[in-house]
C-alpha cells in the first residue's frame, strides 16, 4: 500500500512487515449509531535486516507499542502480514508459533513491573527456555541462564536472588537476559531505557549495542526519545496516528527531516546546545495544539490540523509514504518542495 | 526572596534516622529560575517538599529556609498554611494525582482563591478569576472546560490546570517538581514555554526540579546538581554545562546521548557511562559520596567529606577536592 522501506537490498530481511494494520471498533455514540473505528496501526511497511537496529519514534498514542505487540504476535492485526525469516507468523498454528517465539523476544519499559517479584532471577531468566527443545534438561538450562546473565554483565550468583535486590538498571539487565536466553535473532525493545536514570541509561544502551555486535542481534527499538534513537538506530521510522510519516537512515532523518511532524518533534526536544528559551524568542507563533494519538479520522493528512505548511490538498487527500531520496520516504504532499 | 542554608532532612527508619538531604544551601531571587538536577535518590524532591513544608511525617528538616525573611521551618502549621498556597505554589509530576478527581477543574482553581481570600471574594468572583486563570494557562475553550473533571482532560491540559491552581493567588515562588516528565515531548515544550512566559510576565521565581539536563538547560538561569542528598555543584546553567567541575556533572553530560553527536563523548559508538548506581541513603561510602563511581577518586577523597568550595569565583560552587586539577 505504500513504499516498502527495505533495510538493505542485498541482505534478505529478518523481519518483514507488510501493510500491517490494527483497527479497533469503538463503542458507538448511540445505540443505533455506527461504531467508530480507531486505527491504532494503519498500514505500516518496513523490514529489519539481521544485525540492524530499526528505531520507531513517536509520541504516546501514535501506535508504536501496538506495532511492537503485533510484531511479537501478541496481538492479531486486522490487516497485513508479519514475516519472520520469510514465514508468516500469523498464519502459523498456535503451537508452531510458540516454537518460533524463541527467535524473537521482547524487553519492556518498566523493569519493576515486568519481573515477577516472587520468583528468583534463575526462574525469571530461564522461563522462555521451555520454548527451546535444545534446553530440556536442568543442567543445560542452568548453563544457558548463566550464559545469559554473563552476557548482560551480571554474575552467576545473581541467579539465586530476587528482583527487589537489584537497582532499576540491573533489573533491566535481567529483563534483557531473559530475552537473550533463547538466543533470539530479533529483540523488540519497547522504551527499554525510559524508566532509567541517565547514568544507567547509557550502560543499558551500550549493552544493547554490544549484543548487536557480538551476536548479530537485530533490534526493533521503540522510543519517544529522539536523541536515544539517533544514538542506537541504523534506520528510523517516525510514527504519527498509526502511520509512518517518515523513514530513512536515522542520521539523515533526524538531521534533515523532510516531514513537518519530524521537524516539530526535533524542535520540541530539549537541546543542551541551544536552550529553547533562547530559540523561541526568534520563532513564530506556536502551531495549533492537537494530540498525536489516533482518533477516528476522515480524509486528509492526519497532521494537517497542526501543520504550519498545510494547504488545501492536505485536508482533502491522505498523503502516502513516497520515496524522495535514494533511501528516504515521507508521507507529505509538500515534502519535496520543503526539503 | 528564598534563602536556604544548611538544610538537612532526616527520615526515621526502624534502623535509626537516615539523612536524605544534607548541607544544602541556595538562594533564589524574584524573577529568577533555579534548576535542580539529579537522579532518583538524589534528594531533589525532598528538598522541594521541605521548602513548602510538605515533608512526609517520618521526615524532619533542620537548617534554615528563609522566605521573605521568615524562617519557614519554625512557623506553626497555621502560619505556614498562609504562606503555602498564597505565596508559594507547587506543581508535581503527575497532575492526575495532584488534582481531585471528583471536583470540576474550575472549582479546584476557585477553591484556593476562596480558601485564602475567604471574606473578600464571593463564590462568583472566585469563579470568574478561575476562568481568567484557565485562559492564562492557555486552556482552549476555557468556558466549556470549566465544568470538566480531570479525567476528561489530556495529560498536558491537566498540568495546565495544576499550574492554574498553583498560580491562583499570584505566588512569589513556584516550585515545579518534574513538571513535564509524564508528558510527550511536544506537550512538554508547550508547558515549558508557558512556565517561561509566566516567569517573565509575573516576575515570580521558579524552582524547577528535573532529572533531565535538557529541561534544566531550557529553563534555568542557575543550576544546582544534587547527588545522594548533597549539592555537588552550583552555578550559572550555561557555565555548568560548558565547564562542569564536578566529576559527577561531567559524567552525566557525557552519558547523555545528544543529537548530532555533540557533547557526549562517543567512543566506537558507545556512550561514556558512570559505573554502578546511586548509593542508598544510609549505605554511603566513607568520604566523598561519589568515590565508588568516580574515575578520579583518590585516597584523600575517601578520607573525608569534601567541603563546599568556590575555586572558580563566587558564582560557581563545587564539592570536589580535585576540581581545579580536573578542569585545568
Amino acid at each position: 500500500m505504500s513504499a516498502t522501506t527495505a533495510d538493505t537490498a542485498s541482505t534478505a530481511p529478518l523481519l518483514d512487515v507488510r501493510g500491517l494494520a490494527r483497527h479497533y471498533h469503538l463503542r458507538p455514540a448511540s445505540f443505533f449509531g455506527e461504531r467508530p473505528v480507531l486505527k491504532a496501526v494503519d498500514g505500516v511497511d518496513f523490514a529489519v535486516a539481521p544485525g540492524r537496529i530499526f528505531g520507531i519514534v513517536g509520541e504516546s498514542g501514535c501506535g508504536k507499542s501496538t506495532l511492537g505487540r503485533l510484531v511479537m504476535a501478541l496481538d492479531r492485526p486486522t490487516g497485513g502480514r508479519v514475516l519472520f525469516e520469510g514465514e508468516d507468523l500469523l498464519a502459523l498454528p498456535a503451537r508452531a508459533l510458540a516454537r518460533r517465539r524463541r527467535g524473537f523476544q521482547m524487553v519492556f519499559q518498566d523493569p519493576y513491573g515486568s519481573l515477577d517479584p516472587r520468583q528468583r532471577v534463575r526462574t525469571i531468566v530461564g522461563e522462555p527456555l521451555h520454548l527451546d527443545p535444545a534446553a530440556r534438561n536442568r543442567k543445560l538450562r542452568r548453563e544457558r541462564v548463566g550464559e545469559a546473565l554473563a552476557g548482560v554483565g551480571l554474575s552467576p550468583a545473581d541467579a539465586e536472588k530476587y528482583p527487589h535486590e537489584f537497582s532499576g538498571g540491573q533489573r533491566q539487565r535481567i529483563a534483557i537476559a531473559r530475552a537473550l536466553v533463547t538466543r533470539p535473532k530479533l529483540i523488540v525493545a519497547d522504551e527499554p531505557v525510559s524508566a532509567l536514570d541517565l547514568s544507567v541509561q547509557a550502560q543499558v544502551l551500550n549493552l544493547l549495542l554490544d549484543l548487536r555486535d557480538r551476536h548479530g542481534l537485530a533490534l526493533l527499538f521503540i522510543s519517544h526519545n529522539l536523541a536515544v534513537v539517533e544514538h542506537v538506530a541504523d534506520r528510523v521510522a517516525v510514527m504519527y496516528r498509526g502511520r509512518f510519516v517518515e523513514t530513512g537512515a536515522a542520521s539523515e532523518v533526524l538531521h534533515r527531516p523532510l516531514h513537518p511532524y519530524t521537524r516539530l518533534l526535533l524542535d520540541a526536544e530539549p537541546n543542551l546546545d541551544a536552550p529553547r528559551r533562547l530559540r523561541r524568542r526568534a520563532a513564530a507563533a506556536p502551531p495549533q495544539q492537537q494530540p498525536a494519538a489516533a482518533a477516528p479520522e476522515s480524509a486528509g493528512c492526519a497532521f494537517a490540523p497542526r501543520c504550519p505548511l498545510a494547504v488545501e490538498r492536505c485536508r482533502a487527500e491522505t498523503p502516502i509514504l513516497r520515496g524522495l531520496d535514494a533511501d528516504r520516504a515521507a508521507a507529505c504532499h509538500r515534502a519535496g518542495e520543503t526539503a | 526572596m528564598l534563602e536556604i542554608s544548611g538544610l538537612a532532612v532526616r527520615i526515621a527508619t526502624p534502623q535509626g534516622s537516615v539523612a536524605v538531604v544534607e548541607d544544602v544551601s541556595l538562594s533564589l531571587a524574584a524573577g529568577a529560575t533555579l534548576g535542580i538536577v539529579g537522579e532518583s535518590g538524589s534528594g531533589k524532591s525532598m528538598l522541594a517538599l521541605a521548602t513548602v513544608g510538605l515533608l512526609p511525617q517520618a521526615a524532619s528538616a533542620t537548617g534554615r529556609i528563609l522566605f521573605d525573611g521568615q524562617d519557614l521551618l519554625v512557623l506553626r502549621e497555621a502560619a505556614l498554611c498562609r504562606v503555602r498556597g498564597a505565596r508559594i505554589g507547587m506543581i508535581f509530576q503527575e497532575p492526575m494525582t495532584a488534582l481531585n478527581p471528583a471536583m470540576t477543574v474550575g472549582d479546584q482553581i476557585a477553591e484556593g482563591i476562596l480558601w485564602h481570600r475567604g471574606g473578600d471574594v464571593g463564590r462568583r468572583a472566585a469563579r470568574a478569576e478561575a476562568l481568567r486563570l484557565m485562559d492564562r494557562v492557555r486552556i482552549p475553550d476555557a468556558q466549556r472546560r470549566f465544568a470538566a473533571y480531570p479525567h476528561e482532560l489530556s495529560g498536558g491540559q491537566r498540568q495546565r490546570i495544576a499550574i492554574a491552581v498553583a498560580l491562583a493567588l499570584g505566588p512569589a515562588l513556584l516550585i515545579a517538581d518534574e513538571p513535564t516528565t509524564a508528558l510527550d515531548v511536544t506537550v512538554q515544550a508547550e508547558i515549558l514555554d508557558l512556565l517561561d512566559d509566566l516567569v517573565r510576565e509575573t516576575g515570580m521565581a521558579l524552582m524547577i526540579i528535573s532529572h533531565d539536563l535538557g529541561v534544566i538547560s531550557d529553563m534555568a538561569d542557575r543550576t544546582l546538581v544534587m547527588y545522594a542528598g548533597m549539592r555537588v555543584e552550583e552555578g550559572e546553567t550555561a557555565d555548568i554545562l560548558r565547564n562542569p567541575a564536578h566529576p559527577y556533572t561531567r559524567g552525566l553530560l557525557s552519558a547523555m546521548p545528544r543529537r548530532g553527536g555533540r557533547g557526549g563523548k562517543v567512543v566506537g559508538g558507545r556512550l561514556d557511562t558512570i559505573p554502578g548506581a546511586v548509593p542508598a541513603a544510609g549505605q554511603l561510602p566513607p568520604g566523598c559520596r561519589f568515590t565508588a563511581r568516580c574515575p578520579f577518586a583518590t585516597d584523600s577523597c575517601r578520607a573525608g567529606e569534601p567541603a563546599w568550595r568556590t575555586p572558580f569565583g563566587p558564582d560557581h560552587g563545587v564539592r570536589c577536592i580535585r576540581a581545579e586539577e580536573l578542569t585545568a
